[in-house]
């Protein structure tokens, strides 16, 4: 018998409810409601997160998280990650979808060693983000490391 | 020679600020920023948006928006919509990924006659949802739809 232990499945609930227009809230327990709409190209409101906006958003997140926990287990001194995402939608196999994501962290790194593991753990992180792996889309991982200045090698 | 119908392609942006542990601020121009965080199941905090359940959170209202922008098309608008949805992440040959993603609105409409339209909006909905097309796993969408005040 396979002595494994068994993966676990987890659940993720939320609602969402229609305000008027193109606009609604999603809610979850516990978690602050959040305002969404259609994107401006779609007649809905600019200052309101779109799914599209949204779904960009979790590969961005995601890539950032796998990372952290990487790169905490490893005693892996980083000062700040800042990370643009670019989610391209376009027309496929006859339906709109995404079809690339290009995700462009930034990160500050506290000495040259911890420079040299963080590339290693961004490459762990690519290949092991779940929300990667949920997506249709090929997702473009172009990260930037940089070495702290003199003075800010201490994390915030 | 027929002609070709060219159809747009769009791009998002969204961008990310780590903040400490396992937080950190999602920002894209004129929106407010969102506090994002690991989902408690994996060492993060349940009053912030995972990435787990802002994916779920897209697919859910990607139908919503879908559906009101073809009511407005066919002139009904519904008294209301309330919609919940449900995404499980599983482990698939050693990889964790979302494999299920199920989305129950629940519709009232004025009318009899409106609520036959909407019957029929909901049958395209699906295909025409930008964020279930993007994804690998299977997506369920389960209206109930009445008439009411």
């Amino acid at each position: 018998m396979d002595g494994r232990r068994p993966h676990r499945v987890f659940r993720f609930r939320n609602n969402a409810t229609w305000k008027s227009g193109r606009t609604g809230v999603i809610s979850a327990s516990g978690k602050p409601d959040l305002a969404t709409s259609s994107p401006p190209e779609f007649g809905g409101r600019p200052e309101y997160w779109s799914p599209e906006d949204l779904f960009a958003a979790t590969v961005n997140v995601c890539l950032m998280q796998t990372f952290m926990a990487f790169a905490a287990r490893s005693n892996v001194g980083v000062v700040s990650y800042e990370s643009e995402v670019e989610g391209v939608l376009e027309r496929a196999e006859g339906r709109y979808r995404f079809t690339e994501f290009t995700v462009r962290p930034v990160l500050v790194l506290q000495t040259a060693a911890d420079l040299e593991r963080a590339r290693t753990l961004m490459e762990s992180a690519e290949s092991s983000c779940l929300i990667s792996e949920s997506v249709r889309a090929n997702v473009r991982l172009v990260p930037e490391f940089r070495l702290a200045a003199m003075g800010q090698r201490t994390v915030a | 020679m027929e002609p070709k119908k060219t159809y747009r392609s769009f791009r998002y942006k969204a961008d990310l600020a780590w903040t400490s542990a396992r937080r950190g601020l999602i920002k894209s121009l004129s929106k407010h920023d969102v506090e994002v965080g690991s989902p408690p199941e994996f060492k993060g905090e349940p009053g912030v948006w995972s990435p787990e359940e802002l994916l779920v959170g897209a697919v859910n209202t990607c139908m919503m928006l879908t559906f009101l922008a073809f009511a407005v098309r066919k002139e009904i608008e519904p008294v209301s919509y309330e919609s919940s949805a449900e995404g499980m992440l599983e482990n698939v040959d050693g990889q964790y990924r979302i494999t299920q993603v199920t989305v129950q609105p629940s519709i009232v409409l004025k009318s009899e006659a409106d609520l036959a339209v909407a019957e029929e909006i909901m049958k395209s909905v699906k295909e025409n949802c930008f964020i279930s097309n993007s994804l690998s796993g299977r997506v369920t969408l389960s209206p109930q739809l009445r008439v009411g005040a």
